[in-house]
């Protein structure tokens, strides 16, 4: 039984022509630095300036970033001022938390925990409570709480596999409160995975030190089991399939004073005061740039950014986004899945349709998608049923090379999902292509996790933490910081959260905000047809689109 | 059992090792359905028995075992009446068999199912060189209960005139007294439900245990031991226990019935 | 934005689908989800992670000339000509979700929260219906027994899809049940790291404070020299050592 239809199983068989050849030969040789750069300045979609522009509108006119970004933060709102009825207020809380990923169930728990009232806090949630990337994350959180392993060494990996482009004092924050909310997290029940007694710590490209905390192949999963519990048993109020369409601002301040959610199963709007709003919203894999297919959940549309910036926030590095080199290309039902960098470290050869190995495979990550989008780019990649381009990689070989039942032992999950389909990668191999992972910059914070503008001055009344954010990861991450990140930062805001609604009074809502930022569309000539957020992604087919009527 | 009666589990497995037994776990077996709420349905109770069963065979065949024991008297009466199923009543068999269908080769037959007082009572002579006569001058009310003797098909001895305990009893040194009430039923689960019914016939049976003489009643079956204990003033132990400390596995026996037993014996 | 379907990419073949009664012509190759949204349907219940992981889109169905109902994820299961399909994007079990002190590390405490627990006959209906192929039924006989961990290992893959709840003859609330086992033994039966405390007591005491301030005022240029120092030789220089 093969799970390949006739045409990928003929292909296949290049692939076992070339196979005991390929065991036989040495290695593709390793690129030399000047060779890593310009395959990746050909080929990477970081470094296509047909896919990036300079941002129209805003605070941060002029600045260089994807297009796919840009224009959707140059898009009409949802909604004007004077169209929704701000002087009735539907919740009137001190907090205000959109999102319920790992980032915004952990700043809920941390404000309950430094003395806020639960009933005082609404998260607001675009699908169902935990519904997020969070849920998916397989690879661990990355923490220095090895005794051969510091803080100081996390923090310096960090910077360096951001090439220095990072904000030094956030990656300070990140290195240094990494172990706390392992230790919290333990404290709540999570079942990190364990060697004996003490912790079991995997090693990740560009860490120095084995420090990646994982639960089994389902991280994130168990950790959002625990938090969601946690936050329903604290009796904080949750506003399920509200997702939150515009921010509120005080009038004469600017400040952020709460939000108008829309519930995405009626169409009704409900307008939220808040002292203080945290965005937790999450990253863009759902816009697909660039093309790509994406790791990421169904509510990953960017809503934050588009919020945030609409009352001034500013941005950083959304000019580069994380692919990860080797997503499912087929079959299409797990198409843009992860397929874990051990696979390449434990022997799996990258191969094109001659059955010819075209990079060595553990170049870094951003090297080894280029060669792949280089190798279909030019006719060398093998095209599926669905019309996607993809390459092999060669899997059978790695129980050739490191001996029988490898591959079960260890990669156990990758295993499992492709036989779901009915695909044997011991016997197979995989169909891979890029797949976009992760949006490395955001919004502009410090280290309390203030949304500041561009001059660096905090906004007020705004919060945000997580993928939403930008410059604790530069403009590259390492494997295991994003999650590292959104419970730390996740804390922080929670802690803050707890400072500021007892000093701060109950504001003005207003869309005030809105009035120069129209007229700034207005000027550019957008149209009006282009609004966001977007909320969800649209995947209804072409034959339907062509005639559907909007009422 | 495995909850709520750990020193039954315990001090069987100690007495069959010290008989020379090899004991496996079934790698994964279900509660037998013996309990309410599962027999309203006779067949439903007998799919979970008879997965068991399945189990257990395939299971048997790596291990080059040929029994099942359990000292449970309800699982030994479902089990038992499972294992009997494909000869017994071959139509309601299929039936039970059909729910197996995707899951596994169901049983056919092989095993026998055993009692833990079967194994006892076929191995007399070794008790009573373990038991060195430990309990001499004990006098010990055998109390069967119903799982072990009803139905007929399925009883393990006698069931008008049950003689298997006393035999056991009469090994280890003690004296078995023997009192009409032996195999009237103590209300089993209606504890949970109508624990009237568990009072007024457990009653009874105290006061037929109290005319003859004993010092201490012994049961083969948890449910039966948990509802004299509760509901009558009776020294009660279970058989495994009893058995177990008069072989002198002492560390397999709970302090509860230690404390009991050595009350007999005059020890402190 | 469409996720790839068309547009750059040709469709080749198309086979019918019934969603609902009503049929759809679809391409071949695509999961149920992403064939219905093909078909012009746009989900805001019964869609989340995508990837099999959160539980959110299971599904029902039949296979032409097939009498079985057949359970999956709406993410993971790629569509069959001819497949009758219904979505079961919620199961309204009720839960008890009760605070971390309240929790008691005893199987007896599972059993009064979800006293139904004790009713599972073996029937196995819940297993076949776990798309994530686990045994709900093992899991729950081993709450029978009293192991707790076996039971919370069975169970850690849950997506909490309810599928398993919808078939069990006995009424049982798997995955709430599954859930607060987990938490029982995360709580209870795991051990707390040395390691991980020492490490926590060290940050807490300020230990990295000055070292990290240090860095701070340092020029990247000579951070970036330290760092490619200590990946040579594997040791930070004596200025940057942690006393």
């Amino acid at each position: 039984m093969s799970g390949y239809p006739p045409e990928l199983r003929k292909a296949i068989e290049v692939v076992e022509e070339t196979r005991r050849e390929r065991l036989r030969a040495p290695p593709p040789r390793r690129l030399t630095l000047d060779e890593r750069e310009s395959i990746v300045r050909a080929w990477h979609p970081d470094y296509k300036p047909e896919l990036k522009r300079a941002l129209g509108v805003g605070p941060c006119k002029g600045m260089v970033m994807y297009s796919t970004i840009a224009d959707l933060l140059e898009s009409w709102p949802l909604v004007r001022p004077g169209e929704v009825d701000l002087d009735h207020v539907d919740y009137d809380v001190d907090v205000l938390i959109v999102g319920s990923g790992g980032a915004g169930l952990a700043a809920a728990w941390w404000a309950v925990e430094e003395g806020v009232d639960p009933t005082g806090i609404l998260i607001a949630t675009k699908l169902r409570l935990g519904d997020s990337n969070t849920v998916k994350y397989q690879s661990g959180t990355q923490a220095a709480t090895g005794p051969d392993d510091s803080p100081v060494i996390h923090y310096l990996d960090t910077l360096a596999g951001a090439h220095f482009t990072n904000n030094p004092r956030l990656v300070r924050v990140l290195a240094e409160e990494a172990p706390l909310v392992i230790k919290w997290l333990e404290g709540l029940g999570v079942r990190w995975s364990r060697v004996g007694e003490d912790l079991e710590r995997l090693s990740g490209g560009g860490a120095s030190r084995p420090r990646l905390h994982c639960c089994g192949d389902y991280t994130g999963l168990e950790v959002m089991r625990v938090l969601k519990d946690e936050v329903r048993a604290l009796g904080i109020p949750v506003l399920e399939f509200h997702s939150a369409i515009e921010l509120l601002t005080d009038p004469e301040t600017g400040a952020v004073s709460g939000a108008v959610l829309l519930n995405l199963d009626t169409g009704e709007y409900r307008v939220v005061r808040s002292k203080v709003t945290v965005l937790a919203t999450g990253g863009i894999g759902r816009l697909h740039i660039a093309g790509f297919p994406t790791t990421n959940h169904y509510g990953a549309t960017g809503d934050g950014l588009v919020l945030a910036y609409r009352v001034g926030a500013g941005l950083v590095d959304l000019d580069t986004l994380q692919y990860h080199p080797t997503g499912v290309a087929w079959p299409e039902a797990i198409l843009g899945e992860l397929i874990p960098e051990k696979t390449r470290s434990i022997g799996g050869q990258l191969v094109n349709t001659k059955g010819q190995r075209f990079v060595y495979e553990l170049e870094p990550r951003d090297v080894v998608a280029s060669a792949i989008i280089r190798e279909c780019t030019e006719g060398r990649g093998i095209i599926t049923p669905t019309g996607t381009c993809g390459v092999w990689l060669d899997t059978p070989v790695i129980d050739m090379l490191k001996g029988s039942g490898t591959i079960r032992r260890e990669l156990p999950a990758l295993y499992r999902m492709f036989l779901r389909h009915g695909i044997d990668i011991t016997v197979e191999p995989i169909l891979t292509y890029p797949t976009l992972h992760y949006q490395n910059g955001g919004v502009l914070i410090d280290e309390w996790t203030h949304v500041l503008r561009p001059s660096g001055e905090p906004l007020g009344g705004l919060l945000a933490a997580g993928e939403v954010t930008g410059g604790i990861h530069g403009k590259n991450r390492l494997v295991g910081n994003s999650t590292a990140d959104i419970f730390v930062f996740g804390r922080r805001a929670g802690i803050e959260v707890s400072r500021l609604v007892k000093r701060l009074p109950k504001p003005r809502v207003s869309l005030k905000h809105l009035e120069s930022f129209t007229e700034e569309l207005k000027l550019l000539g957008v149209p009006e047809s282009r609004r966001a957020p977007i909320l969800l992604p649209d995947y209804r087919g072409e034959a339907v689109l062509r005639r559907v009527i909007k009422l | 059992m495995k909850r709520d009666f750990s020193e039954v589990e315990r001090s069987s497995l100690a007495l069959l090792a010290a008989l020379g037994y090899r004991v496996v776990e079934i790698s994964s077996w279900y509660c037998c359905g013996g309990f309410p709420g599962a027999t309203a349905l006779e067949h439903v109770k007998y799919v979970s028995s008879l997965r068991t069963l399945s189990v257990a065979y395939r299971q048997s065949r790596e291990l080059g075992a040929d029994s099942v024991v359990t000292s449970c008297p309800f699982c030994y009466n479902t089990l038992r009446q499972a294992e009997q199923l494909p000869v017994s009543r071959p139509g309601e068999y299929v039936r039970v068999a059909d729910y197996l269908r995707d899951e596994l080769e169901p049983y056919r037959g092989g095993l026998r199912v055993l009692h833990l007082v079967e194994v006892i009572s076929a191995r007399l002579s070794d008790v009573a060189k373990l038991a060195e006569g430990r309990l001499r001058g004990v006098r010990v009310a055998a109390y069967y209960g119903c799982m072990l003797l009803r139905p007929r098909a399925v009883a393990v001895d006698n069931p008008d005139n049950p003689q298997v305990i006393e035999r056991i009893v009469e090994a280890l040194g003690a004296v078995p007294v023997r009192y009409p009430y032996r195999t009237y039923c103590c209300g089993s689960f209606h504890v949970l439900a109508e624990p009237a019914i568990v009072r007024g016939n457990t009653e009874r049976i105290a006061r037929s245990i109290a005319s003859s003489g004993a010092d201490i009643v012994v049961t083969p079956c948890p449910l039966c031991l948990y509802n004299l204990r509760r509901y009558t003033n009776l020294k009660v132990v279970h058989l495994s226990e009893l058995v177990a400390y008069a072989a002198n596995l002492r560390e397999a026996v709970s302090p509860e019935t230690l404390k009991v037993v050595a009350s007999l014996r005059g020890e402190t | 934005m469409t996720s790839g379907i068309e547009g750059a990419h040709q469709v080749r073949e198309y086979l019918t689908i019934y969603f609902n009664g009503e049929a759809y012509r679809v391409p071949k190759g695509l999961t149920i989800m992403k064939a219905l949204e093909y078909a012009g349907f746009r989900f805001t219940r019964g869609a989340g992670c995508r990837g099999g992981f959160c539980g959110a889109c299971p599904v029902v169905y039949r296979l032409p000339g097939d009498y079985k109902i057949r359970v999956g994820l709406a993410c993971q299961t790629a569509v069959v000509d001819g497949m009758y399909i219904s979505l079961v994007p919620y199961v309204p079990l009720v839960e008890y979700v009760p605070k971390r002190g309240e929790l008691r590390p005893d199987p007896g405490y599972v059993l009064k929260l979800y006293p139904e627990i004790s009713r599972c006959v073996s029937c196995n209906a819940c297993s076949k219906a776990c798309p994530q192929g686990l045994s709900p039924m093992d899991a729950i006989q081993a709450i029978l027994r009293g192991d707790l961990k076996k039971a919370a290992e069975l169970t850690f893959d849950c997506i909490s899809c309810g599928l398993c709840s919808l078939r069990c003859p006995a009424e049982i609330r798997h995955p709430p049940v599954f859930r607060l086992v987990g938490r029982v033994v995360g709580l209870y039966y795991t051990p707390r790291s040395k390691s991980l405390e020492e490490r926590v007591r060290e940050i807490e005491s300020g230990k990295y404070g000055k070292v990290f301030e240090k860095l701070l005022s340092t020029p990247t240029s000579e951070v970036r020299r330290v760092y490619e120092e200590f990946l040579k030789t594997g040791r930070l220089p004596q200025s940057l050592e942690v006393g």
